[in-house]
């Protein structure tokens, strides 16, 4: 008893210290604006879900055109298909920025998108006298996807392939590859899709990661596009640039940085940011639309045009643009990343 | 009485408000190995403030301007998809070969997942104690090959639950129809192992590894510790560090290795040759090979999510040092000074790896009978690098852990550990639910 009084004055200033302490500490403020939970299931359900979905929906209308170039190689077959590869390869280009998760690591960038194209095995694949799905599936991912169909309905590169040029092994190989890559594009969706899918399971039940993600997501595709895709290009000639056989580089280039804006501002980075550093997140947005109108007047088949000084000198102001959003980008993750 | 009271009061309050006013939290004494410098930044002036999906890709801190730029222009080396060649110097990849580029298994430069084309097979013919090469195949077998060529075998991989863990079983079939029987042939599985902070492991003084070798267990605390001794690429004998057998003795060597064996490229012999061991022309030009080699150099390791400061730590740290994990996952090592170091980065720092990469008997539960040419034990393992840890399943998801992923989670890990670690095992299992927690939750922050 008498300890317990002597003791008294001590526990009470105990709790009298603790009650005042507690009502001195700062409180965490409440959530207001823009949250990591609101970008991150933004990112999934308006970013990355629907990309998925028209990826899905062209490859398939690409795999239908290219079922009926085979049954029926016409000039105006072949090129309908074409123009559904070209289209499809949109849906694909934008998505650069979110590759991250099951693009990766279950090898869905490779098997849609593997570069360059193993010319040797296809050609030797193509030559013997029949082509069948064993032998498709002997093929490495350099021989399939986007670049391995765009190998045989565009040619590569030298001749002009015309519908008739076609040999039954190759739209024998149109056929199963066209299949192959809608079959790949249905899956990279069921993967983000559905409570144990990436979307839900990973991005959504970590949010505090996805604000690092998108950054370096957008950092990542905007360093590929002005150092590799365009960078390489102007070091090396057309023959390392990727869909050089169509002549598509130039719209590939316009979709990865129509990805980066979408990452930007349809997941609700953009205006988290700007309630983190508006000054920043507006310099980051102004010059992205810069990048993109100066994209969007690249001349139409840039691989043939790489030796133009004109083309040249566009390139080179492209790239100098893609860097300074990819400066402000990495400036943006030191401060809020 | 009423003055002392007072007093009391007043002693109570002011001691109260100071501690909690200076943060005192009543934290539990950090181990002494805790206490050598900033466990937070793992690979020193060259970690990586990123614990994005991209944390183990990312170049290190710390880079001059020209090393930044070189790392830059290397990268793509790491990444590059490796196709047979029409007309070149080499015959490019294969004709068999498990991946064909270093990307396609170092997944985002972490680990790979056990499935074909991030993995593969260590074999070894079993009588003998897996010391010799399975005649056709050798002590690798490439499952897959170029078109137009059959791989060494195909695999057929079935997990194998008990009591709460998975053990592989592993089918391999010759392509004309027989099986390479596990009575005669053993198989290892092994995962990519992660990009992390490999240049600085290379940077630490042999001597300071070997000074926690122990291989007869003199000092009687039941951990051994073996150094592996290879010939590196020039031919000096040095101490073997990478690998999941401490095979390989620099990040050259191990990548040249990896190029041959793992995509069925050929390296060149040195900078003055385009031509490789073979007298053929190289695939993979003296360049390319220190290409990639600088470009892994340079990767530092990420910071870990908390301070060093914090209570997670602490008591995480204390459970670590209770269980006497730090025996073999020695906590932090100090590169030495080298004046030709591809980095200056590289020189004299303080990095936290968890590794005394040297090998260890892990007991049965992790012996798969392959003892890689005599140089190790079919159960010694290399003490896997604990940095980044946390981050494996962040950046691939489906990853597990140990040399065949075989380990879910890093409890699963914990658990398979035998051998010379079995009695921290069994420490280990005995603990409290709360201390479970904070060691798996510190380990979760490396």
């Amino acid at each position: 008893m008498n300890r317990i009084t002597r003791f008294a004055p001590l526990l009470g200033a105990a709790a009298l210290s603790v009650t005042m302490t507690a009502a001195c500490t700062p409180q965490e403020p409440k959530a207001e604006g823009t949250t990591e939970q609101d970008v991150s299931t933004s990112l999934v359900n308006d970013v990355v879900l629907p990309s998925y979905r028209k990826l899905a929906d062209s490859s398939e209308k690409l795999n239908q055109s290219l079922q009926v170039l085979v049954e029926d190689p016409t000039s105006e077959n072949l090129e309908a298909a074409r123009n559904e590869w070209k289209d499809s390869r949109k849906t694909w280009e934008v998505t650069e920025t979110w590759a991250y998760g099951p693009a990766e690591t279950e090898g869905f960038d490779p098997k849609l998108d593997d570069w360059p194209v193993s010319d040797k095995e296809l050609a030797e694949a193509l030559s013997e006298k029949d082509f069948t799905q064993e032998k498709f599936d002997a093929l490495d991912t350099t021989g399939r996807g986007f670049h391995g169909i765009e190998y045989v309905l565009f040619g590569d590169g030298e001749a002009p392939v015309e519908a008739g040029d076609l040999t039954t092994q190759q739209l024998a190989y149109l056929k199963i590859a066209g299949a192959n890559l809608q079959n790949d594009s249905q899956k990279l969706l069921a993967a983000w899709s559905g409570p144990d899918g990436f979307g839900k399971a990973d991005v959504e039940a970590d949010p505090a990661k996805t604000i690092n993600d998108i950054l370096e997501g957008m950092s990542g595709c905007l360093d590929e596009v002005a150092n590799t895709k365009l960078g390489e290009a102007l070091t090396n000639g057309k023959g390392v640039l990727e869909s050089t056989f169509s002549g598509n580089t130039g719209a590939d280039v316009l979709s990865n940085l129509k990805g980066v804006q979408i990452a930007w501002e349809k997941s609700k980075m953009q205006e988290f940011a700007q309630e983190k550093d508006a000054e920043l997140a507006n310099q980051l947005t102004d010059e992205l639309n810069t990048a993109i109108m100066q994209a969007k007047d690249l001349p139409a088949r840039l691989n043939d045009k790489l030796d133009d000084d004109n083309t040249k000198e566009q390139i080179n102001k492209l790239m100098a643009a893609i860097t300074k959003v990819f400066d402000t980008t990495e400036a943006l993750k030191a401060k809020i990343g | 009485m009423k003055k002392r009271a007072q007093s009391s009061y007043l002693l109570g309050f002011l001691v109260l408000l100071l501690s909690v006013g200076l943060g005192i939290n009543f934290n539990l004494e950090r181990p002494v190995w805790a206490r050598a410098g900033d466990p937070q930044r793992s690979a020193g002036v060259m970690t990586v403030f990123n614990r994005a999906f991209t944390a183990f890709a990312t170049p290190a801190e710390g880079l001059s301007q020209a090393e930044f730029d070189r790392h830059v222009e290397t990268d793509p080396l790491f990444d590059q998809s490796h196709i047979p060649l029409a007309g070149h110097v080499g015959a490019g990849l294969g004709p068999t070969h498990n991946a064909k580029s270093c990307a396609s298994c170092h997944v985002l430069n972490g680990r790979g997942r056990p499935i074909a084309g991030q993995s593969l097979f260590r074999v070894a013919m079993r009588e003998g104690g897996g010391t010799q090469p399975v005649p056709g195949i050798g002590f690798q077998l490439q499952d897959q090959a170029i078109y137009g060529h059959s791989p060494e075998a195909t695999v057929e991989r079935v997990w194998l639950e008990e009591n709460g863990l998975r053990r592989l079983q592993a089918r391999l079939t010759k392509p004309d129809g027989n099986e390479l029987g596990s009575e005669a042939v053993s198989r290892s599985l092994r995962i990519a192992p992660p990009m992390v902070g490999l240049g600085l492991l290379e940077a630490i003084p042999e001597k300071d590894l070997l000074a926690n070798a122990d291989p007869d267990d003199r000092d009687g605390d039941g951990i051994s510790g073996r150094p592996v001794w290879v010939n590196d690429h020039d031919g000096q004998r040095r101490l073997g560090r990478f690998g999941w057998k401490a095979l390989s003795a620099s990040v050259l060597q191990q990548s040249a290795v990896a190029y041959r064996d793992d995509m069925g490229l050929t390296t060149a012999t040195g900078p003055e040759s385009s031509m490789a061991d073979d007298g053929l022309p190289a695939d993979i030009s003296w360049d390319e090979l220190e290409g990639v080699t600088y470009y892994t150099q340079t990767l530092g390791a990420p910071a870990t999510a908390e301070k060093a400061k914090s209570s997670l730590v602490a008591h995480g740290e204390r459970v670590f040092d209770q269980l006497q994990c730090v025996s073999c996952h020695v906590a932090t090592h100090r590169t030495g000074m080298n004046p030709d170091a591809v980095a200056q980065a590289l020189n004299e720092q303080t990095i936290w790896p968890y590794s005394d990469l040297l090998v260890h008997d892990m007991g049965p539960g992790l012996d798969d009978g392959v003892a890689e040419e005599g140089l190790s034990l079919s159960s010694e393992w290399r003490t896997a690098p604990l940095w980044g840890l946390g981050m494996a399943q962040r950046v691939n998801r489906k990853v597990g852990f140990l040399h065949d992923g075989r380990a879910r989670t890093i409890e699963e890990a914990i658990l398979w550990h035998g051998g010379e670690a079995d009695q921290s095992r069994k420490n280990f299992e005995r603990l409290s639910r709360k201390k479970k927690h904070q060691l798996l939750a510190w380990l979760d922050q490396l």
